[in-house]
């Protein structure tokens, strides 16, 4: 008897309507402030971080931002963590937490497993290779806004 | 004092030239929590502005101490909300239902036996 999960239809973003997309990031964003135990007061904060991220991560191919998707919406969402640092005291990680573990691909690697399942040794690679560079690009995303816009840092005299 | 701070491990040095002082404390990773991080940062900013460190110790403690896990029928739907949303975001629930083209074949062949 076949594994109907292993060898049943795979994952497809980027076919899904937009009114989907608010809906999943608001759920995303509950179920993310629960897990991290935020505060009540922080998870608008982490709903507009998790639609933000889900918009730019959805509308940048669109305009013709492919390859360098993850960068951008890693990038944007750095300059946004550190400009609502700065100027709203919002703490860093309420913004970014939430928005890094929305943008990280895990559907990439999910479907690269499956079709390691599969047999299918040449889709498990190139997909496993596209997490893997996506995973390298969020970082370089973040680390160059931080570069750009580093957070304020107050010496505490001893 | 220098601190050099890493997420398992902290590193200070207390004073100056050969009488400096090294302490390495050895950490165990922690579980990320927003309202911790949150209140912490909060002490920090009343460090900054003037309040003795030994009270800002004492609101330290108190925030590690004072937070409550949570209770396991949250955690549950706390994932439930986050599988739903992954869901949605990955397309799911937006396949449309396929009807047998011969529903109505299939079913007079399912009854005749029992007419025989």
């Amino acid at each position: 008897m076949r594994n109907s999960v292993l060898n049943g239809p795979t994952v497809s973003p980027g076919h899904t309507p937009s009114l989907s997309l608010v809906i999943s990031a608001v759920l995303m964003a509950f179920g993310i402030a629960l897990i991290l135990h935020a505060r009540y007061r922080d998870v608008g904060w982490i709903v507009a971080s998790c639609v933000a991220t889900i918009a730019l991560a959805h509308w940048l191919p669109a305009l013709g931002v492919t390859q360098a998707s993850p960068f951008a919406t890693a990038f944007g969402i750095g300059l946004v963590t550190t400009l609502a640092a700065r100027y709203l005291r919002i703490p860093q990680a309420v913004v970014l937490v939430p928005g890094l573990l929305v943008l990280v691909p895990g559907s990439l690697s999910y479907e690269s497993l499956l079709y390691v399942f599969q047999a299918d040794t040449t889709d498990a690679l190139s997909l496993g290779a596209r997490a893997l560079l996506s995973a390298i690009l969020i970082v370089a995303g973040f680390l160059t806004s931080q570069l750009l816009m580093p957070p304020l840092r107050h010496g505490v005299s001893a | 004092m220098q601190v050099n701070v890493l997420p398992t491990s902290l590193t200070l040095a207390v004073g100056s030239g050969f009488a400096q002082q090294l302490v390495i404390l050895r950490l165990e990773p922690g579980k990320l929590h927003l309202r911790k991080l949150a209140l912490l940062e909060g002490v920090v900013h009343a460090l900054r502005r003037g309040l003795e460190p030994d009270l800002a110790l004492a609101e330290v403690t108190a925030i590690d101490t004072a937070v409550q896990p949570d209770p396991p029928a949250l955690t549950i739907a706390a994932y439930a909300l986050l599988g739903c949303g992954t869901a949605l975001l990955l397309g799911g629930g937006n396949t449309p239902r396929r009807r047998p083209r011969y529903a109505a074949l299939a079913r007079l062949r399912f009854r005749a036996p029992a007419q025989g």
